[in-house]
């Protein structure tokens, strides 16, 4: 009976000229699963390349100038939390197309995950300091627009005078005791400071600078600043489209 | 050292067959008889069912030589394929097995393996309940607990077989065991 079979089988194979298949053909479903695995890895980079974007003028200084409450406070406000969520959605999705390749199911969830944030980790303070985060952040997100909100919540940190943050560009400086300032909503300050003003990151207050000042809101649009600091990256804001 | 020259043979034997089908035969002799006890231990089919499960395993083989490689034995891969195709069969079907082909001494090395047990033979009586906890349990665990103590695979190979984790594989045995010292304890079978 055994030996009936085996002859069965030799038989069918040669009969229906069957064929070892190609291995491209049998694998080319785990290839298209690597591939969505390394476009996760990108996307997440990308992703985490904001996140450091948005977290980066918190700056060990402002922290000293604020205080660690309100700087909590803040935080917790203005999370990039449309990049962190977007970032686990592609570490995620990276773990379960790992998963679906031929020998995903060697790999423990630890090892894949970890894998992944730190590829992600690694590529996303790469495309920071390329600074392509900033190119592509400022071609996709026009200023003044619900997305741009969403993509630099950071911007919402120093939108707020009346709380004793402001930000935007030096119009005209005379480099001693003040200077004019247009803020991301196009509203011009004046703003004074002194010598007891802290200034941290800047050699002179040149008119195209991007800053950030905490200070207090004196009088209509005039703000005393009692700390400068540059803003993270040099925004290129295309007016035209406002 | 054995093992490594039966590897080095399938592994000729592969290349064999894929020049010539003809060739192919010494592998379906070689593993149409462990297949045969595997698929029955693992399923509830006929032999005429497990003659035409294998047929088509062997077929699926003789496709997918092209993709064997080294990373596991030839054996595992085949195992792998069939066990597959086992599955298959057994949702096509949509029915649960009811009842489970093992040896009598295959039983008593299931159960040995859960309990500290010195006997190798039991009483007719406990081995139908000890069959009846096996058949049982959740398809996940008696299906590695055969691979394991029956078929006596190594974690590595089952995780290849059953294409699982490693840590699921040792969780699942330790959680069979577990239940079976269990069931065994509580239905006082000993």
């Amino acid at each position: 009976m055994e030996k009936n079979s085996i002859e069965k089988i030799i038989q069918k194979i040669k009969v229906e000229k069957i064929v070892p298949e190609s291995k491209w053909m049998l694998n080319w479903k785990s290839y298209v699963f690597w591939i969505v695995w390394i476009f996760t890895l990108i996307l997440g980079a990308i992703f985490f390349s904001f996140i450091i974007l948005n977290l980066l003028d918190i700056h060990p200084a402002v922290i000293r100038q604020l205080g660690l409450g309100k700087i909590f406070f803040l935080f917790f406000k203005t999370a990039p939390y449309l990049w962190i969520i977007l970032a686990i959605l592609t570490i995620g999705s990276g773990f379960l197309a790992i998963r679906k390749t031929k020998r995903g199911y060697r790999y423990s969830i630890i090892f894949i995950t970890s894998t992944g944030v730190l590829l992600i980790s690694l590529l996303g303070g790469f495309l920071h300091l390329a600074k392509i985060n900033r190119h592509l952040g400022d071609r996709m997100f026009i200023p003044g627009s619900m997305s741009r909100e969403m993509a630099y919540p950071m911007e919402k940190r120093w939108r707020v005078p009346g709380e004793g943050r402001l930000g935007g560009e030096i119009l005209i400086s005379n480099n001693r005791d003040n200077f004019k300032l247009r803020d991301f909503d196009e509203k011009v300050w004046e703003i004074n400071y002194s010598a007891q003003t802290r200034i941290r990151g800047i050699k002179e207050l040149n008119v195209g600078m991007w800053v950030e000042i905490i200070g207090e809101k004196s009088s209509g649009t005039v703000f005393r600043a009692d700390f400068i600091q540059p803003f993270p990256f040099e925004r290129k804001i295309n007016r035209e489209n406002k | 050292m054995k093992y490594q020259e039966k590897e080095v043979e399938d592994k000729d034997l592969v290349i064999a067959a894929i020049k010539n089908p003809d060739e192919f035969q010494a592998i379906v002799t070689r593993y149409w008889n462990r297949l045969f006890c595997y698929t029955r231990r693992m399923s509830y089919f006929s032999q005429e069912d497990i003659e035409d499960i294998l047929q088509e395993v062997f077929i699926k083989i003789y496709r997918y030589l092209n993709d064997y490689n080294q990373e596991m034995t030839f054996s595992t891969w085949v195992y792998q394929i069939t066990r597959n195709t086992i599955i298959d069969e057994i949702r096509k079907r949509k029915v649960r097995p009811q009842t489970i082909w093992l040896e009598d001494a295959e039983l008593v090395k299931v159960l040995k393996s859960s309990l500290d047990l010195e006997k190798d033979y039991l009483a007719a009586e406990a081995l139908e309940k000890v069959k009846s906890v096996i058949l049982n349990l959740p398809d996940n665990y008696r299906e590695v607990l055969i691979l394991r103590f029956i078929e006596e695979k190594s974690y590595e190979e089952i995780m290849d077989i059953v294409q699982l984790p490693k840590g699921t594989i040792a969780s699942l045995v330790n959680r069979g065991k577990k239940i079976i010292l269990k069931e065994v304890t509580s239905k006082k079978i000993l």
